[in-house]
C-alpha cells in the first residue's frame, strides 16, 4: 500500500536441499520479518509436517520496502506449493492477503479495498481475504473476493476439497444507503431559519462556510446535521471513501462499503499531521477521513497556524500530497469546509455590556484566521443562540425535504459544467466566473453599486457572484437575478465593518 | 525671547499641578517673572521648590516651539487674546493650550456631547442624530474624541458640516484611539484638536479626567447621552457643573447600566433632553433638525425596515416580526444596507439608521 494505492507484490518460495533453514528476504520490514515465524508456527498448528529444508521467500519487487501483516497468508500458500503441498495451478491468477495467528486463524488486515481494486485492474481473478474483510472486498467491481477464517479452510478450498462461494457484493442503491438510523436530522434544530438557509445553499453550491457566534448557539449542533441534507453517495463515492477508511484502518469488520458522508471534526489541538496526513509510512488525515463528506472546524481561531495552513493544498485541489523521505503519495480531500468561531475572546460582541474586547483585540483575536484559508470561505453567517428552543409551535422541515432540493440544484450545476473540471459552483475559480455566471446589464449595475459601497474586494466580489449563482440554482433560475445577489450579499465575508458597523 | 516661551517651558512642567502653576503665575505676575524668581518665597515645599529649581531650562521648551511650528500646532497662552476667557477663569487653567486647527471663537455657542466609550449602537446612533441636528443648527460640539459616544458626536458634528472640537488627554500630534485615526485626519478642517499636554506626550490615564475640566469650560453646556454611575462622562457633568454650565442627559431604562449615570444626573436636577428641540429651545435657537430619508423602499423593504428599531435585531428576529420568510427578509436587509436606511452591527445584526 502506498497511501491509498496498493500495488501488487509477488510471493516466490524456494525449497531446496541443505541445511534447515528458513529466511525471506525483500527489503522486509520488522513486522514482515516475523512473518516468518507466525507462518512456520501456523502451519505446523494448522496441522501441516514440513520436512526440514531450506527455505527461501522473496517477496518482488524486491526494491520496495513491505510492511504489514498482510503478507502472513500469502507466504503460507507459496511455502506449501514449493512443498508440493497443493496443486501447482491452484495459485495461479490469485492474490491473498491476510494476517495468520499462531492458531493457523485468518485475521483482518487493512486496506482490503484498495487491494481488491487494484486487483481486479491487474485482471487477478480470485482474491481470498481474512473472514471479516469479504464484504468490504467484495465491493470492488470485476474481481471474485473469498473469505476464509482459518489457514486450513484456505488449503481445502485451493485443493479443491472445499467449495466456497465469492462474497455477495453488497447491493448498492440510494434505499439501502437511506436506512442509516441515527443520523441526525435537521428538523431538531429549532427556528435559526437563517442558519439552515446558509446552510442550505453551502451544501448546495460545495460552498466552504464559516459560522460566529458565542459558545451554545448551536453551531456545532447544526453542522453535525450537514451530512444529512447532502446528496446521497454514489457508488463511486462510497467506494473512494471506503478506500480511505480501509487503509487508515478505520473500517469496522465485517462491513462493506461507506454509506454515511463523513463528518469529521478534530480537536484544536489538532496538529497539522493529524489534520493532512502523514507519519513515516504516510496515513490519510483528517481532511482526507473527511472527503466527500464535512470537515468540521470548531474554534477555528484556536487551532495552530501550522494545522492551519495545511488546509490550503486541499482547499485548492481537493487533494494532498504527502511527501517523506521512503514514499510520496497522495490522498484524496475534497470536502466541505465548515468552521465556526466565536465573535470575540469573551464571545458577547457586539452587546457592549457584556463584551469588554476593544476593537483592537476583536481584531486581533479574528487574524489569528490565516487569510488564505478566510480566502477559501464562500459564505459567513453569525449564529445567535434561538430565543425560544422550545420552538414556536411550527414543525420544521426534515433533512429529506432539504436534501430534494439540495439534489435539484446540483443536476442543474452538473449539466452546467458537463465538459469542464468542474461539480460544483464553489469549485469555481474567479476567471471562469464571467463564462458561467454572466449577470444581465443591470444586475452588474447593481453590483457595482454594492461593490463600492460595501467596499469588496475582488475575491469577494467573485465569491458573491458563485454564491449568487447557487441561490439562483436553488431557484431553478437560469439567470442571476438582483435579489439572488442581494441574498449571496449577506453571507459575505467578515469585514472591516465587523468591528465598527456604525462608522 | 518672548514669552510664550515661558509658558511652554511651565506646561511641561510635569513635577507641578495646573493648579499649583496658576497659583504660581498669579503669585510672581508671568511665567516669565516665575522662570527668574527667588524660590524662598513661593510658599512651595522643599521637594517642589528643589524640582524647579533643578528645571529651570527652556531646551525642552525650545524644542516643543520649534516642533509646533513645524507641523502646524498653534500654542496659546494666557497673554494671548486668543486664549479662551472661560478657561482663564479656572483656578487650573493650563499655561498653554497647543492646538491644531482651531479654538472656539468666544461668541460661538458650543454643546458639549460626553459618554460612554463603550456605549451601545442605541447611545452611539443618539448621539450621531443630536451632534448632526445641533451643528445644522448653528451649534459646534465639543468632546473627548474617546471612542463610542464621543467620537459618533464629532462624527455627526464634523458630517453636517458644523464646527467639532476634541479635547485630547495626549500631545495633538497623538492620535488616541488608534482606531480614531480618520475622525483625526478631519478634526482640524472641521474646527479643532485641543490639548493642554506638550507634543509627544502619550496618553496616560491621569491625563483624562483633567482634560475633561477643558470640556466643560469649552461649552455652554454638558449633554451626557450614555454613562456609568462612575465614569469619565459623570466627571465631566460634575465639572461643568462647578463651572456654572447646563447639563443634559438623555435618559434610559433604569435596568440599563450605560444608562444609570444619565437618570442619576436627572434626579440631581439636569435636564432631561429627548430630542436636540430640548435642547436648542433653551437658547433660543431656531430647530433646523436634519433628518434622513433620501431612500426610496419597495414592499417588502418597508415591511422589514418597519421591524427594525435601534436595540440590534438577528434576521431571524425580523423574519419573526414580519411574518416573512428568511429568504425574503435577507436581500430586504442587504438592500437597506445598501440604500442607507440600516447599519450591520457584527456579522448579521441590523439596527435602524437615524
Amino acid at each position: 500500500m502506498i497511501g491509498v494505492n496498493a500495488i501488487p507484490i509477488r510471493v516466490e518460495t524456494d525449497v531446496s536441499t541443505g541445511l534447515p533453514y528458513f529466511d525471506m528476504v525483500g527489503c522486509l520490514a520488522g513486522e514482515v520479518k516475523e512473518a516468518r515465524e507466525r507462518v512456520r508456527t501456523a502451519l505446523r498448528n494448522a496441522g501441516f509436517q514440513l520436512e526440514p529444508r531450506k527455505i527461501v521467500v522473496n517477496l518482488s519487487p524486491a526494491d520496495i520496502r513491505k510492511s504489514g501483516t498482510s503478507y502472513d497468508l500469502s507466504i503460507a500458500a507459496s511455502v506449501l506449493g514449493a512443498y508440493g503441498m497443493m496443486p501447482r495451478d491452484a495459485l495461479q491468477d490469485t492474490l491473498i492477503v491476510g494476517e495468520l495467528g499462531l492458531d493457523g486463524a485468518c485475521r483482518p488486515i487493512n486496506g482490503v479495498l484498495n487491494i481488491a481494486m487494484m486487483a481486479g485492474k491487474e485482471g487477478i481473478r480470485r482474491l481470498i481475504v481474512p473472514a471479516a474483510n469479504a464484504a468490504e472486498g467484495a465491493a470492488a467491481p470485476d474481481i471474485a473476493v473469498y473469505g476464509v477464517s482459518t489457514l486450513a479452510e484456505m488449503v481445502a478450498y485451493l485443493r479443491g476439497q472445499k467449495t466456497l462461494s465469492p462474497a455477495a457484493a453488497t447491493v448498492f442503491s440510494p434505499e439501502t444507503a437511506a436506512d442509516e438510523a441515527g443520523v441526525p436530522d435537521f428538523a431538531d434544530i429549532h427556528g435559526q431559519q437563517m442558519l439552515k438557509r446558509c446552510m442550505e445553499i453551502a451544501v448546495s453550491g460545495m460552498h466552504h462556510m464559516m459560522m460566529v457566534g458565542p459558545p451554545g448557539s448551536g453551531k456545532s449542533m447544526a453542522a453535525r446535521r450537514l451530512p444529512s441534507i447532502m446528496p446521497m453517495l454514489t457508488r463511486e463515492e462510497s467506494l473512494e471513501i471506503t478506500e480511505i477508511y480501509s487503509s487508515a484502518g478505520l473500517l469496522p469488520a465485517y462491513q462493506g462499503l461507506v454509506r454515511r458522508r463523513p463528518f469529521r471534526a478534530p480537536h484544536h489541538t489538532a496538529t497539522d499531521i493529524a489534520l493532512a496526513g502523514g507519519g513515516r509510512i504516510p496515513k490519510p488525515g483528517e481532511v482526507s477521513l473527511a472527503h466527500r463528506g464535512v470537515l468540521f472546524l470548531d474554534e477555528l481561531t484556536e487551532f495552530r497556524s501550522q494545522a492551519m495552513e495545511t488546509l490550503r493544498q486541499p482547499l485548492e485541489s481537493g487533494r494532498i500530497l504527502i511527501s517523506r523521505a521512503a514514499q510520496v503519495c497522495e490522498f484524496p480531500a475534497d470536502f466541505m469546509l465548515v468552521a465556526a468561531i466565536n465573535p470575540c475572546r469573551c464571545g458577547f460582541f457586539p452587546d457592549p455590556i457584556r463584551c469588554s474586547c476593544t476593537p483592537l483585540q476583536i481584531q486581533r483575536y479574528l487574524g489569528r484566521i490565516s487569510q488564505p484559508i478566510l480566502d477559501r470561505i464562500d459564505m459567513t453567517v453569525e449564529v445567535r443562540p434561538a430565543a425560544d428552543p422550545t420552538g414556536h409551535g411550527g414543525e420544521e422541515e426534515r433533512s429529506e425535504q432539504i436534501r430534494r432540493r439540495v439534489e435539484a440544484a446540483r443536476a442543474l450545476q452538473q449539466i452546467r459544467y458537463e465538459g469542464s473540471p468542474y461539480l460544483y459552483n464553489g469549485q469555481l475559480n474567479d476567471r471562469d466566473i464571467e463564462s458561467f455566471c454572466p449577470l444581465g446589464e443591470a444586475e452588474t449595475e447593481f453590483m457595482r453599486q454594492a461593490y463600492r459601497k460595501f467596499e469588496l474586494s475582488a475575491r469577494a466580489y467573485y465569491k458573491v457572484i458563485k454564491v449568487a449563482r447557487t441561490i439562483a440554482d436553488l431557484d431553478n433560475d437560469r439567470e442571476i437575478r438582483e435579489p439572488h445577489l442581494q441574498e449571496a450579499l449577506f453571507y459575505k465575508t467578515l469585514d472591516r465593518k465587523y468591528w465598527g458597523g456604525l462608522r | 525671547m518672548s514669552a510664550l516661551i515661558y509658558w511652554i517651558w511651565l506646561s511641561s512642567l510635569e513635577g507641578l499641578t495646573p493648579l499649583e502653576k496658576t497659583r504660581l503665575v498669579r503669585q510672581t505676575g508671568s511665567a516669565k517673572a516665575l522662570f527668574s524668581a527667588p524660590l524662598a518665597y513661593l510658599g512651595l515645599d522643599e521637594k517642589k521648590r528643589n524640582y524647579l529649581e533643578t528645571h529651570r531650562q527652556l531646551d525642552q521648551a525650545e524644542a516643543f516651539l520649534d516642533y509646533a511650528g513645524e507641523h502646524g500646532i498653534s500654542c496659546v497662552c494666557p497673554e494671548d487674546a486668543a486664549y479662551p476667557e472661560s478657561i482663564r477663569e479656572l483656578a487650573d487653567a493650563p499655561p498653554v493650550l497647543y492646538v491644531k486647527g482651531r479654538l472656539p471663537r468666544e461668541d460661538e455657542m458650543i454643546i458639549a456631547v460626553v459618554g460612554a466609550r463603550k456605549c451601545t449602537p442605541y447611545g452611539y446612533q443618539t448621539a450621531a442624530m443630536f451632534s448632526r441636528s445641533l451643528a445644522v443648527s448653528g451649534v459646534g460640539i465639543i468632546s473627548g474624541m474617546a471612542r463610542g459616544i464621543d467620537s459618533s458626536a464629532l462624527w455627526g458634528a464634523a458630517e453636517a458640516g458644523g464646527a467639532a472640537f476634541a479635547v485630547l488627554g495626549c500631545g495633538v500630534d497623538i492620535c488616541y484611539p488608534r482606531d480614531n485615526m480618520e475622525l483625526y485626519a478631519q478634526m482640524p478642517e472641521a474646527g479643532g484638536i485641543i490639548s493642554e499636554f506638550p507634543p509627544g506626550t502619550q496618553p496616560l490615564a491621569w491625563h483624562f479626567p483633567m482634560r475633561n475640566r477643558l470640556i466643560s469650560a469649552l461649552s455652554r453646556g454638558v449633554l451626557v447621552i450614555e454613562g456609568r454611575r462612575r465614569s469619565g462622562s459623570l466627571i465631566t457633568a460634575r465639572q461643568g457643573l462647578d463651572q456654572g454650565r447646563n447639563i443634559y442627559a438623555v435618559p434610559g431604562r433604569i435596568d440599563d447600566p450605560l444608562s444609570e449615570g444619565c437618570n442619576l444626573l436627572i434626579q440631581e436636577g439636569a435636564r432631561l433632553v429627548m430630542k436636540p428641540e430640548d435642547l436648542l429651545e433653551e437658547y433660543g435657537l431656531q430647530v433646523r433638525v436634519s433628518k434622513k430619508t433620501d431612500f426610496v423602499l419597495d414592499n417588502f423593504e418597508k415591511v422589514v425596515y418597519a421591524s427594525l428599531c435601534l436595540i440590534p435585531r438577528t434576521p431571524d428576529e425580523v423574519a419573526d416580526l414580519c411574518r416573512l420568510p428568511i429568504r425574503k427578509v435577507l436581500p430586504a436587509l442587504t438592500t437597506l444596507e445598501l440604500k442607507g436606511a440600516a447599519v450591520r452591527l457584527g456579522k448579521n445584526q441590523y439596527i435602524l439608521k437615524v
